[in-house]
């Protein structure tokens, strides 16, 4: 297979590695200036580990993408679309280890009842409390994600990319911990300890939530398992389609889909090959997305072989 | 409302326990000095830093003498508002209350020790207090 960056997906592809660099790029800013204003705080430490975490799936998205283009040889025969449900799985589990993370760090803050000390700064003759530049960083932070999963959402629909749109979920995680922690510095300004984890804790459900289900999607694909919807743990629609199509063109036929990356595969069983079988004809989805049907295959009846 | 947003800016940091509002009410604060060790200097020091936060607070120092561990752990319990002394300049004490700046930084030998501040964590109008004296004294002594 010829680079994906040249075949039908060529636009939003590109697009999509623009908008992994702008995420390397913009959240490489968030985290200088996070780990600038962090001093002692705790929370502000979680904040910036977590900006850290949030740069794994732009970073294994580009791999990637560079990946899946790269030719079948004698050791990889199949080529290297499954790259992509690797990034997948290293994805998955960099947005579930940051919910686990908040989690657990805002129990830990809750039980132990740590009382947050944020001392001012001196600037010249004067004093600031440094909770502000905190508060200012963390508003910073929140900019760049919102910006970056507006734009990832659509486009990971369209390429049925779960990488990208796993890095949607780690931006939508990112800006609601960076509106958590500056409302949390505030709470503690106000003499509210348990504020910032008390937020951070509420939100860790959130981002556990999208990470597990990621995760179970990602599991699936690599025992191949039925593709799985974008956004749930759900048979995809035009998966289920596909296997509806198959049973009807091939009645009696045992047949078996699965993710190979953000192509499907398909294998059919307990019939007679057909001489011709037009795919474009077979895909019940809509014709721009055709090409996610990258193969059907047949298996010969038992005892035919 | 920028009045609202100002007054609402000036009112921030609070102190979860209240220890600002505690020593203006009360006009006392209690400090632990650490007994001078082998290499303690003079005094005034001290004393500058005490009757500053006395000025700022209007209220007057309560002082208790005694070893660095037991007063450190009375501050960690609230039973104390500030410690000063000659502490390591590493303390792990750091881990359990918060150190301000320190008044002034001296090197004996390998065992680096500091004139320390500390106060109770979380605390942050009160440290702010702190912060304000230890920054005065030491931009004065440049």
């Amino acid at each position: 297979m010829s680079s994906p960056l040249t075949g039908p997906l060529g636009d939003d592809l590109r697009q999509a590695r623009r908008l992994a660099w702008w995420t390397i790029g913009w959240m490489i800013s968030v985290i200088a200036i996070v780990g600038a204003t962090a001093g002692s705080s705790q929370a502000m430490k979680t904040a910036w580990l977590e900006d850290i975490l949030s740069l794994i799936p732009a970073v294994v998205f580009l791999v990637a993408l560079r990946q899946e283009g790269r030719a079948p040889n004698e050791r990889f025969p199949h080529g290297f679309l499954r790259a992509n449900g690797i990034a997948f799985l290293v994805s998955a589990v960099a947005l579930s280890g940051m919910g686990g993370f908040l989690l657990v760090e805002s129990l830990r803050t809750l039980a132990q009842r740590e009382h947050v000390s944020i001392l001012p700064l001196a600037v010249g003759n004067t004093t600031v409390w440094s909770g502000w530049l905190m508060i200012g960083a963390l508003l910073y932070s929140v900019i760049p994600p919102v910006l970056l999963a507006r734009r990832k959402l659509p486009l990971a629909r369209r390429l049925q990319d779960k990488v990208l749109h796993t890095d949607a979920m780690m931006q939508k995680a990112d800006w609601m911990t960076g509106a958590a922690g500056a409302a949390g510095v505030l709470g503690v300004g106000l003499g509210l300890w348990w504020a910032d984890a008390l937020a951070a804790g509420v939100i860790s459900f959130s981002i556990l939530h999208d990470g597990i289900g990621a995760l179970r999607t990602a599991s699936a694909e690599l025992i191949d398992g039925a593709p799985r919807s974008l956004d749930g743990t759900d048979l995809a629609d035009d998966a289920r389609a596909l296997i509806e199509a198959l049973r009807r063109d091939f009645p009696g036929a045992v047949v078996r889909v699965r993710d190979t990356g953000r192509y499907i595969r398909a294998e059919v069983s307990e019939v007679d090959p057909p001489t011709v079988l037009d795919l474009d004809r077979l895909w019940p989805g809509p014709p721009e997305r055709r090409w996610r049907l990258a193969a059907v295959s047949f298996v010969p009846r038992s005892g035919d072989a | 409302m920028l009045l609202v947003g100002a007054s609402a800016c000036a009112a921030v940091p609070r102190d979860p326990d209240g220890t600002l509002e505690r020593v203006r009410e009360a006009r006392t604060f209690s400090v632990g000095v650490i007994a001078p060790g082998p290499h303690a200097t003079d005094r005034r020091h001290h004393e500058a830093f005490l009757d500053g936060v006395s000025r700022r607070t209007n209220a007057s120092p309560a002082v208790t003498v005694g070893a660095a561990e037991r007063l450190l752990s009375e501050l960690e319990a609230g039973r104390l508002d500030l410690v000063i002394g000659e502490l390591a300049e590493r303390s792990p004490w750091r881990e359990h209350v918060t150190m301000l700046p320190p008044l002034r930084a001296a090197a004996h030998g390998e065992a680096a020790t500091v004139l320390a501040v500390a106060g109770r964590h979380g605390e942050n109008a009160w440290l702010a207090v702190l912060f304000d004296e230890v920054t005065r004294i030491n931009g004065a002594a440049r």
